[in-house]
């Protein structure tokens, strides 16, 4: 979807001008900026800039764009690029650039021709019809000041520009947004932004005003959250709109919702075809649910994620039919036609749309708007259970939300419109990661290792999407890799309960290792690792302001047995350890059992996922000591004789 | 433009020479074993399969290339459903080529083992463009799943018969059947390229008999050759561990075409050689021509100059100056559009711009000094056979002092004149100058690259190491140094600990001074550290090779295929002085060890000696040679196994007794 690029594209994008005329009347930018502002290390700062936001009608908006930006050093001359997308729904009308010396001397214009053309790569796509346009500005005499001017068309205003007065490290003189509404109908919400905006009614229309001056610059701190939850920001949607010849309303979530379940009408139509295929499906299945889950299979079996992403196409789905006789499809294609399917056997579900992605800001509950880039299915069952599909997977089990979708504002959408509902949080408990190994030691050193190692909940996904797209063969060759030892043999590896449709995966092996230890004349030094075992070596940092965003929680267990040569003692053996803090516990102990075998048992437990910043040195410090305790060694000694 | 010469003399009517597809079949005809199969038999870790891929071109009297292009997959894995996202490029710009007649087929049996068909729709193709002169039409197979079999065909023609596409045999999925069949007319001659590691089934060339038609009614006879390619059961090309561009590796052929001459003409010469190529880079307006005296650029060339005595102290200034002024973008390409002095202003370029006004500044205080082009080594080594521009991406600079030649690149800020970076060491350059004999320069460095590090270690008696470093390196190592040193902060010593030490996690950094740091020469550096160590009241246990030792053998497959490339030869020293607490004593120690590859191209040693209070432990490591032959495999794998043993073998010491 494409409501997440407009959102980065505010961020990134700048601009320019031809005619070697000032783009700012009052330039003054041969004077040094605010000294204030570069003390707190900004690597640019904005000197000025104008935004300006015209809403001429439901189908018509403009963004003018007019900002200087100086550049200090030639490392950042990247914080004065101009990176502007477009695409049939958003036009550039044009571009105007001036790079100016630090006398205050034009030294060279620009204009829309001097841009780059691109496709714009989002990463995912396997085609989009958005395009990109980039101006770059070269000056070896710093500093310097870019100025840009562009202007852009919306057709259509619902993707309305959210307004970044910063980037990420940069400061800023003078900054504004205006905007004016001839519809009359345009919200607003503000971050990180202090004071309301100057607000009047002039000329039939409604004109909203901020002015922010003298910002210092700001930077995500290592496992922070998302620059967008530290920049200010203000976030624009329209109330009523028209887009590619529907309309809407986005002045209210449940109006939002009718839009959307709009776009889908008419689209969820099986073919007779299709509909045979659903009737062998469920052929002898009598309960909803297994009925449900049958049918999720059969999905994954038959659809493959592929998104095309043309005009609107964004947001409207293709159709159920389309989906059926090619067998692929976006996260809304597939929705739709899994939801169609249930149609089909009587069962209701609805399309949750969603901003997916454990690094992704929150959306704003409180703002309707366009603020999603994903969909899912939420099917009720008669008992009343919630069964959450991820139409795009081919691997999750039946009510596998994933770990991109959990713990997350989103919107429902049914016939009635839409509605703000939480998604289920996983507890660690549920998020499992365990192994059990038997490490036999031989007289000579040499190790046969046997592990099985079972993932539950959201620690599945990563070995379900490793391992579940290659073949056998390639799964070994995967287990190969992954060791850091080299000479060891593959004696037994088994794949097999690596599923898509159970509530955990594992997988075991048996390695034959000539060099997992390290011997000596007297002595064998024996590595107890795990396979959890952390080697994590953050920064210090002095003054952490931000939170740290943890992807999930989770349990890590390990159990190991130690099976040692019958004429070695125990040298040296770890003493256990206790790690306790507010957001995880660490165990770790070595016990000697009857038979003289050592048993390695250890427990982590994840269960926060933000921590505060004021807790930033004891989250390194808990790491730190759950890295040091797992790279412990056990010495044993040839038995005196 | 070649095109207007012929056309009047000939226009096209048909072409009559009978081309059957031979090996490969229609679509939808695929045999029940095929639709069954589970996994390739010769590479069971394949996600795809290439049932076959067969092209065909001819070269028709029009001037035209047609190339038909038909190919079948069968994929194994989810992973191989990637191999059904279909990108067809081509170019929009002189010569045009454009793109026709695709069609696509998937088929796979259904759960009763009835076959099912789905076929791409008209309006499911995209185009897009890619750059100014290339497009790209791309589709997804539909109906594609794990087993499915699918088809895909189409054809290019362009305009020009210099177009005749490169066959690359070999891809990221085994291939069962490769072919390539390629029909030339008598009047055009071309220079045929094939590498690679696999052998050919087939490498023919035949002679045909055909007529041409002509608008007017006559009709000419004439006679072609006909070249014929096929490889069988080509595995897949992956990247490995110490592997050069991928390029130079796959099995592919080029055709190229150097001269035409039809009846009752002269030849025409399309390639050039390699001394008129020389002369037409140089005479280029995007090259050569961009070469000439700038104001500004003069200016500073002769400021930064003018205290020094020496032309080599001048071109080492004019190097250091412009390498720090200079930013480059990153990218590489022959060819310069904009005029240097503005580049020089805005103090961003490529690799070339850069380069080329190095030359012109050395030029500019009266140095000899002349652009030389070069491949890069991901950009594959140059073809000797074909004195084509295209096969160069980048220029750096020959200086002539005093018969001493000197190679440079300023590209980069903190790389000393007399060094190279690796991703110009690839083979040899052509020097771009007004001289008539064509002169190639190898490209390599004569420096050496030597690290020696003096570590003075105490062992406290609760085991922690006590660590004063003293590290003088040289070469690449001192380049690496200086530029992990400027880019380090002062607080936060985390990307020296991973640059530096081996089990980071238990190494702190009390302090790092740089000593002596001469850009062109040695990077000397100082080091305190505190380690700890796993011991107990009475037993400490030491992995004395706390630095720079290789611990994971980088070789784990059983074999091997292509050459192992290593990126510049070295020596390493590493000299460790271990001193004993008192009432220690030392129980264990490493043996002393050395292992030599039979020609000695890699050489390793570890001496240990034991004194009283004291462990010495002395440590080399040589590379001497760049590039090994496949052959030689297994002797490296089993060398790194015997370094990643040794470098983790431990001391042991024992508190003394009563």
């Amino acid at each position: 979807m494409k409501a997440l690029n407009s959102l980065l594209i505010a961020i990134i994008f700048f601009s320019c001008s031809s005619s070697n005329q000032v783009l700012f009347e009052d330039n003054s930018f041969e004077q040094e900026p605010i000294a204030s502002l570069l003390s707190v290390g900004a690597h640019s700062v904005v000197r000025n800039s104008e935004t300006k936001v015209e809403i001429k009608s439901e189908s018509e908006a403009y963004l003018t764009v007019k900002k200087a930006t100086t550049i200090f050093k030639k490392e950042n001359k990247d914080a004065a690029s101009l990176v502007l997308s477009f695409s049939p729904l958003r036009e550039i009308e044009y571009i105007k650039a001036n790079l100016i010396d630090k006398n205050g001397n034009i030294i060279r214009s620009f204009d829309e021709s001097d841009a780059i053309e691109s496709a714009a790569f989002d990463g995912f796509s396997f085609f989009s019809d958005s395009r990109i346009k980039a101006l770059d500005f070269n000056y070896s005499s710093f500093p310097y000041t870019v100025e840009v001017e562009y202007r852009l068309k919306y057709n259509g205003v619902l993707f309305l520009p959210t307004w970044y007065p910063q980037l990420p490290g940069q400061g800023v003189q003078k900054a504004s947004l205006e905007v004016q509404d001839y519809t009359k109908g345009v919200r607003y919400h503000t971050k990180n932004i202090e004071g309301i905006p100057v607000e009047n009614n002039v000329l039939g229309a409604q004109n909203l005003k901020w002015e922010v001056a003298l910002l210092t610059a700001k930077e995500r701190e290592p496992y922070g959250p998302p620059v967008q939850e530290i920049l200010p920001s203000v976030v624009l949607a329209p109330s009523r709109f028209e887009i590619e010849n529907t309309r809407g309303d986005a002045s209210n979530w449940k109006d939002f919702g009718k839009w959307y379940y709009s776009l889908g009408q008419g689209t969820r139509k099986l073919s007779s075809e299709a509909i045979r295929e659903v009737e062998e499906v469920i052929d002898g299945i009598s309960t909803e649910s297994e009925k449900i889950k049958a049918l999720y299979n059969y999905l994954q079996d038959k659809t493959r994620y592929v998104s095309i992403q043309l005009g609107i196409g964004g947001w409207k789905p293709f159709s159920a039919d389309y989906v059926f006789e090619n067998e692929y499809g976006d996260c809304k294609a597939l929705t739709n036609y899994m939801q169609a399917i249930l149609e089909h056997i009587g069962v209701k579900s609805n399309p949750v749309l969603i901003r997916r992605g454990i690094s992704e800001p929150a959306i704003i509950s409180e703002f309707s708007s366009n603020q999603f880039n994903h969909v899912l299915l939420r099917v009720e069952l008669d008992n009343g259970d919630i069964l959450w599909l991820e139409c795009t997977s081919k691997y999750f089990a039946p009510g596998h939300i994933g770990s991109g979708n959990e713990d997350r504002d989103a919107l429902m959408i049914s016939k009635e419109g839409g509605e703000i509902i939480r998604t289920p949080m996983s507890l660690p408990s549920e998020n499992i990661s365990s192994s059990i190994s038997k490490i036999e030691i031989s007289e000579s050193g040499k190790v046969i290792m046997s592990t099985t190692q079972t993932n539950t909940g959201v620690l599945q996904e990563s070995v379900q999407y490793r391992l579940l797209p290659i073949s056998d063969a390639a799964k070994i060759e995967w287990l190969e890799n992954s060791i850091s030892a080299s000479n060891f043999d593959v004696m037994e590896a088994d794949f097999s309960g690596i599923r898509n449709d159970t509530k955990d995966v594992s997988y075991s092996y048996t390695l034959d290792f000539s060099n997992y230890t390290t011997t000596s004349s007297s002595r064998i030094f024996v590595p107890l690792e795990t396979i959890n075992s952390w080697s994590f070596n953050p920064d210090k940092e002095v003054k952490r302001k931000q939170e740290i965003w943890l992807p999930y929680v989770l349990t890590e267990k390990d159990q190991s047995i130690y099976v040692l040569p019958k004429n070695y003692d125990i040298e040296a053996i770890p003493e256990e350890a206790f790690f306790q803090s507010e957001f995880a516990n660490y165990s770790i102990e070595y016990t000697i059992n009857e038979e003289g075998n050592l048993l390695l048992k250890r427990e982590l437990v994840i269960n926060e996922k933000r921590i505060p910043p004021e807790a930033y040195n004891d989250f390194r410090e808990f790491f730190m000591n759950v890295s040091k305790s797992d790279s412990k060694q056990l010495v044993l000694v040839k038995k005196k004789t | 433009m070649i095109k207007n010469t012929f056309i009047v003399f000939i226009l096209v009517v048909a072409f009559s020479q009978n081309k059957v597809w031979a090996q490969e079949q229609s679509f939808g005809d695929v045999s029940q074993k095929i639709m069954e199969m589970e996994f390739y038999e010769k590479d069971s870790t394949a996600d795809a399969v290439v049932l076959f891929d067969v092209g065909e071109v001819y070269v028709n009297e029009d001037l035209e290339v047609r190339f038909k292009r038909k190919v079948r997959i069968k994929v194994l894995t989810d992973k191989g459903l990637d191999s059904g996202d279909i990108s067809i490029r081509y170019r929009d710009e002189d010569p045009d080529q454009s793109i026709s007649g695709i069609k696509a087929e998937s088929y796979y049996l259904d759960e009763k083992g009835d076959f099912r068909k789905s076929k791409l729709g008209r309006r499911d193709k995209f185009t897009s463009e890619v750059s100014d002169s290339w497009k790209e039409i791309k589709f997804t197979i539909p109906g594609l799943r794990k087993g499915s079999v699918f088809d895909y065909e189409y054809e290019m023609k362009s305009e020009s018969p210099v177009d005749i596409p490169n066959w690359f045999f070999q891809r990221e999925y085994p291939t069962v059947w490769s072919e390539y069949r390629v029909f030339i007319p008598e009047w055009f001659n071309y220079l045929i390229y094939t590498r690679g590691y696999n052998d050919f089934t087939l490498n023919s060339m035949e002679k045909y008999n055909d007529m041409a038609l002509f608008n007017n009614g006559s009709r000419l006879s004439y006679q072609g050759t006909k070249y014929h390619f096929i490889m069988r059961d080509i595995p897949s090309i992956q990247n490995e561990p110490y592997m050069s561009a991928k390029v130079n590796y796959l099995s592919q052929v080029r055709f190229q075409l150097s001269s035409y001459q039809f009846p009752q003409q002269r030849i025409t010469n399309v390639l050039n050689t390699w001394p008129s190529l020389v002369e037409a880079i140089n005479e280029s307006d995007n090259y050569g021509k961009k070469l000439k005296s700038y104001s500004n650029i003069k200016k500073d060339a002769l400021r930064v100059s003018e205290n020094k005595e020496s032309e080599i102290d001048k071109m080492i200034a004019i190097y250091d100056y412009l390498s720090s002024y200079m930013k480059w973008d990153d990218s590489y390409g022959l060819y310069v559009d904009r005029n240097l002095d503005r580049i020089y202003e805005e103090g961003t370029g490529t690799g070339t711009e850069i380069n080329l006004i190095l030359t012109q500044m050395l030029r500019d205080i009266g140095l000899n000094s002349d652009p030389v082009v070069i491949s890069t080594r991901n950009n594959g080594e140059i073809i000797d056979i074909y004195p084509i521009d295209n096969q160069f991406n980048h220029t750096i600079v020959r200086v002539k002092i005093n018969d001493q030649e000197y190679l440079l690149d300023a590209k980069n800020a903190k790389r000393p004149y007399n060094l190279l970076p690796v991703s110009d060491i690839n083979g040899k350059g052509l020097v771009i100058s007004d001289n008539e004999i064509t002169e190639w320069v190898t490209l390599q460095n004569n420096q050496s690259n030597n690290l020696q590090s003096l570590l003075e270690i105490t062992v406290q008696p609760d085991g922690t190491l006590n660590g004063d470093m003293e590290s003088t390196n040289t070469g690449f190592f001192a380049y690496l140094l200086r530029e992990a040193f400027s880019s380090e902060s002062k607080e936060d010593t985390s990307t020296f600990k991973k640059l530096i030490f081996n089990e980071e996690e238990k190494v702190e950094i009390d302090s790092v001074r740089i000593i002596e740091d001469v850009r062109t020469g040695l990077f000397k550096y100082k080091m305190g550290f505190e380690k700890s160590t796993e011991s107990t009241q009475d037993v400490i246990y030491i992995n004395p090779i706390v630095i720079d030792a290789i611990t994971e053998n980088p070789f784990k497959k059983d074999v091997r295929k292509y050459p192992i490339d290593y990126e510049f030869n070295h020596s390493k020293t590493t000299i460790l002085n271990y001193n004993i607490p008192d009432g220690w004593l030392i129980d264990e120690t490493p043996a002393s060890k050395a292992f030599k590859l039979e020609d000695g191209a890699i050489f390793y040693r570890r001496i240990i000696e034991t004194f009283d209070d004291k462990i010495t432990i002395r440590y080399d490591f040589l590379l001497n040679e760049l590039q090994f032959e496949p052959a030689r495999y297994d002797e490296l794998k089993a060398l790194y196994d015997v370094l990643s043993k040794a470098n983790s073998e431990m001391i042991v010491l024992k508190r003394k007794e009563g």
